[in-house]
């Protein structure tokens, strides 16, 4: 029974990030890092049970969307041109990639069990299969090895996994949102894979006393009776979990005025970001705050709330100012929008 | 140390009855203790304290991800005929100990994986095509004989055990006396502990401990109340008192102290703090005589220096916590934050005077400024000095991959990865050969009568990867301005010879720039030639301005060069004074100076591990600052001859990039 996401003190830009990705996954993934201690890995865990369920395919090694017909994989696909599709509905995935995995697990492989007794040819779905259209969560990501992480940003970039191993010759979809945790003391991260993530949230020990002292008193309650503390959480998280879904369908009618567009723009350029990929995933990103907010149009204040998650991770290094990337930010921020 | 000999023997004695208690919630120990009759000693009482069944697992010190957390069984997996897997040492461990030998040479990956564990209480499998989860929980016992600051176990292990404990220098004797051990009960201590009661002042001490010692992980406290409720439980009684929350700090929360707290606000609190460590040691512990000399002794050293260590801290990468630390003071004596109404008397106060004065006397003058300059060296050691290779360095493991050129293949390994595929292999090609050929042929030999005795195909070939440690290159980069220019120099010509003599065998070279009047010279580039080196430096010119910002310039794009190459460059920056040349050679005093600080500050951002010497006869602050600025360490050396100088660059050319 894990930890409920409501029940979470303080590490408020993390909650944000997290419901953001899962309000549109699109966003293109969260990086947390940290000290340790702050509950990172606890926070996914919970997030798992706090994600409306999905609808999908029955029997689908892959959990293929019924209604999105243009991302079935081939199985689907097939059966589709012989009738409606069954389906049924199913929590959505949030897939642990441990430390020390083996490529084939990571990707799919032949079916051992297949070959060895019977003596044929069967493909087993691997971690990337499972974690399609959920979140694939790898902690410590700074220490998985390089050849794993090189295959997850070629999957996480095309959406598609492609295995040609084994005589086996197989594609499927693999959309997910990629969480990454880790500690920077452990080293750093490859700026490849920095860049993939959409959003990145520092994330500190809260420094006052009073929440400090509630964090212990939750996770003891949590640990001496996990069942009554859980419940005591249900109404709060199925809240959470309404707001998540109603921010969904909320969201293709979200509108970002001009103005807004040009005040992302501006942002963007005075911190020379590279790319154009930081501007876009700060739209994005503040459509979906502001579709969790309830509200049908993006305003400053959304731009501001996400923007440092959103672009923190982007900035190049500038020698004339050795500030943390936070602080620049925050400063042009502060120059942008005024108090 | 502070606490006396004997009681450090008695807290390592608790906290093993503390382990036995509450084994799974704890994590385990960190005893940080040269092999020997002592550590032996504690060894034999803690297994004792366990239940008689208990197993204790070592775990080897370079152990492979598949006898750690398991994978395939191969030679039961050929003989059954299905796959089989193996359980890994840390799944088997359920319910029971690990020992880390040697813990402190584990790398961070198995340190990662062990924690990972600990944190979910379960083995995650995904390797070789099996995909499980194992319930395990258990203890770890890390013995850690680490002599160096630097040298302990990773910081994401010793972060999840609760209790750290030091036996080193504690003669045999002590060992003859287990305490109150022999008194307590722990089977039925393990019963009590689920009733064991703890009162929110105790939750708020804990916390404010954990502030005021700059535990920045939620860890610290968390572990810290389990202990208090186990020692409560060991005692008997169905509430945590004081004395237990006292020990817990000193056994969870002192060790992870990274600033000593601030001294409390001028005037009642001066007093109060020692009295109440007095009055506390005389009343609740009896066992510990002379805790309160050492509570003055570390006070006064408190006072001494109050703000160096929050200055280093806010040097380094990652220490936001010490802004806390150094806005304590205010914050706990606002009674609505804290929640008590009488600061000075409260428990949270109490307990961390009492904490405080179990902190080695040393602690401020000794730990601090090395424990954060390790991990800044560490961290610039880390990036750039260990290198994957296919071909040169030490093994460290195998990984998948084609047959390239350069590539050694890793006969059992390949073996290993073709064997469970042999069947399939085999029928695949018998059909093959039967029927016309199918269109995806497997990669195997077209012959059909001498059926290989083993197939082996291009997934299967296992390549040995090797970590090579890189060539590290020392850039001296030399102060030739002023009148003791030409001192300096011989000094330091004669340093190099002395380091390239040494380094000889490990390959290391030495380069040497000098700067002067409005520029800076490459006299020499980077060699591991003695010869070259004599003759090149045979006339050094000296005399001039100072133009340092150029000097740390050059050093700089060299040493970037040598990165970009895979090599580990250290820059050692000799000056005696202050810069008074601009970066474009005017002489310039204010602007000379900004100017040499973004050239270190760049220095800095780059990550280039470098040392400033300062050879000035008096030692400035000034040019520590500027080290500062620089990410560098300082070492004043106001004599600096060829020998001196030579061992240490040596030496912080080992840290930089061990």
């Amino acid at each position: 029974m894990a930890f409920p996401f409501s029940a979470i003190v303080a590490q408020e830009e993390t909650k944000q990030a997290l419901l953001v990705a899962a309000v549109d996954p699109g966003i293109g993934g969260v990086l947390l890092f940290g000290d340790r201690g702050t509950g990172k890995s606890t926070t996914i865990r919970a997030l798992a049970e706090l994600l409306p369920p999905m609808r999908a395919v029955k029997e689908c090694k892959y959990g293929c969307d019924p209604k999105n017909v243009a991302a079935l994989c081939s199985d689907c696909r097939g059966r589709r041109r012989k009738g409606a599709l069954a389906s049924h509905v199913v929590p959505v995935p949030v897939v642990d990639l441990p430390l020390g995995a083996t490529e084939d697990r990571v990707v799919g492989s032949l079916d051992l069990e297949q070959a060895l007794s019977a003596g044929t040819k069967s493909f087993e779905a691997g971690l990337l299969a499972r974690a399609n259209r959920g979140f694939l969560y790898v902690d410590e990501v700074n220490l998985l090895e390089d050849h794993l992480v090189d295959l997850l940003l070629d999957v996480a970039a095309s959406g598609e996994n492609v295995i040609e191993r084994e005589g086996l010759s197989v594609r499927h979809p693999a959309r997910f949102v990629l969480v990454g945790s880790g500690n920077p003391e452990e080293g750093e991260l490859r700026p490849q894979l920095l860049d993939r993530f959409g959003l990145s949230v520092e994330i500190r020990t809260p420094s006052d006393l009073k929440t400090r002292i509630e964090v212990i008193r939750r996770r003891d309650a949590y640990e001496r009776e996990p069942e009554s503390f859980v419940s005591e959480w249900t109404a709060a998280n199925s809240d959470l979990r309404a707001k998540i879904k109603a921010a969904r369908s909320a969201l293709p009618d979200i509108v970002v005025p001009d103005a807004i567009l040009e005040r992302a723009a501006t942002l963007c350029m005075q911190l020379g970001t590279d790319g154009l990929r930081g501007e876009l995933t700060l739209i994005r990103a503040a459509r979906a705050l502001a579709a969790l907010d309830g509200e049908d149009e993006v305003t400053d204040s959304h731009l501001r709330r996400i923007a440092p998650a959103a672009l923190r991770h982007r900035l190049r290094r500038n020698p004339l100012d050795e500030s943390g990337s936070t602080v620049r930010v925050e400063r042009s921020l502060h120059e942008l929008f005024g108090n | 140390m502070a606490t006396p000999r004997s009681s450090r023997w008695e807290d390592a004695c608790i906290a093993a009855a503390v382990l036995a208690i509450d084994p799974k919630q704890v994590g385990g120990i960190s005893l940080r203790s040269a092999a020997g009759p002592v550590r032996d000693a504690w060894i034999d009482i803690c297994t004792q304290l366990f239940p008689r069944r208990t197993q204790f697992l070592r775990v080897p010190l370079n152990v492979g991800d598949d006898r750690l957390l398991g994978g395939l069984d191969l030679a039961a997996t050929l003989q059954a005929g299905r796959p089989v897997a193996e359980q890994g040492i840390l799944a088997r461990a359920h319910g029971g100990v690990i020992v880390l030998p040697m813990a402190e040479r584990y790398s961070p990956g198995v340190a990662a994986k062990i924690g990972c564990v600990l944190d979910r209480r379960e083995v995650l499998l995904q390797r070789d095509g099996f995909d499980r989860r194992v319930a395990s929980r258990f203890a770890v016992i890390a013995l850690d004989e680490g002599i160096e600051p630097d040298e302990r176990p990773p910081d994401s292990l010793l972060e999840r055990l609760a209790l750290h404990v030091d036996l080193n220098g504690l003669p045999l004797s002590v060992t003859a006396e287990t305490g109150r051990l022999a008194l307590y009960n722990i089977s039925r201590a393990r019963d009590e502990l689920g009733r064991v009661r703890v009162a929110d002042e105790v939750l708020g001490a804990l916390c404010e401990v954990s502030i005021a010692f700059g535990v920045s992980s939620a860890r610290g406290a968390w572990f810290a109340l389990r202990v208090a409720r186990a020692l409560a439980a060991l005692e008997g009684r169905d509430e945590v008192i004081e004395e237990d929350v006292a020990t817990a700090c000193r056994l969870v929360l002192a060790p992870r102290a990274l600033v000593a707290p601030a001294a409390p606000p001028p005037q009642p609190a001066q007093s109060s703090p020692d009295q109440t460590a007095e009055s506390q040691s005389a009343v609740q512990q009896p066992q510990e005589p002379h805790g309160d000399a050492a509570a003055d002794e570390s006070q006064s050293d408190a006072k001494g220096r109050p703000q160096q260590p929050d200055d280093d801290l806010r040097n380094s990468a990652g220490a936001q916590e010490t802004d806390t630390s150094a806005q304590q003071p205010p914050d706990r004596s606002s009674p609505p934050a804290a929640g008590d109404p009488q600061p000075a008397g409260s428990l949270g106060d109490r307990v961390v005077a009492a904490t405080k004065a179990s902190l080695p006397v040393n602690f401020l003058g000794q730990c601090q400024p090395t424990r954060t300059q390790t991990n800044n060296s560490r961290q610039a050691g880390r990036t750039g000095s260990e290198h994957r290779s296919t071909s040169r360095g030490r093994p460290t493991g195998t990984r998948a991959g084609e047959l390239r050129p350069g590539a050694r293949v890793n006969i059992i390994e390949t073996l290993r990865a073709a064997a469970p595929w042999q069947r399939l292999r085999r029928l695949a090609s018998e059909r093959a050969a039967a029927n016309q050929p199918p269109p995806s042929a497997t990669t195997k030999r077209r012959e059909p009568r001498p059926s290989p005795l083993i197939r082996v195909s291009k997934d299967d070939i296992r390549t040995i990867r090797f970590t090579r440690r890189s060539r590290s290159t020392t850039i001296f980069v030399v102060d030739a301005s002023g009148s003791a220019a030409l001192h300096r120099l011989a000094e330091v010509k004669g340093a190099v010879e002395l380091m390239l003599a040494e380094s000889y065998v490990r390959r290391d070279r030495v380069a040497l720039i000098s700067f002067r009047g409005a520029a800076a010279q490459l006299l020499l580039p980077p060699t591991n030639s003695l010869v070259r080196a004599k003759r090149e430096l045979a006339s050094l010119p000296g005399g001039g301005g100072t133009p340092l910002a150029i000097g740390i310039d050059t050093a700089r794009v060299l040493a970037d060069s040598l990165k970009r190459r895979g090599e580990s460059p250290i820059v050692v920056v000799l000056t005696d004074g202050r810069p008074n040349i601009t970066r474009d050679g005017k002489g310039n005093r204010v602007r000379a100076e900004a100017d040499a600080v973004s050239a270190a500050r760049m220095m800095r951002i780059n990550s280039i591990a470098s040392l400033m010497v300062d050879t000035a006869p008096q030692p400035r602050v000034s040019t520590e600052q500027f080290a500062r600025e620089m990410g560098a360490r300082y070492v004043p050396l106001p004599y600096a001859d060829a020998g001196t100088l030579a061992s240490v660059v040596s030496q912080c050319g080992r840290q930089a990039h061990v």
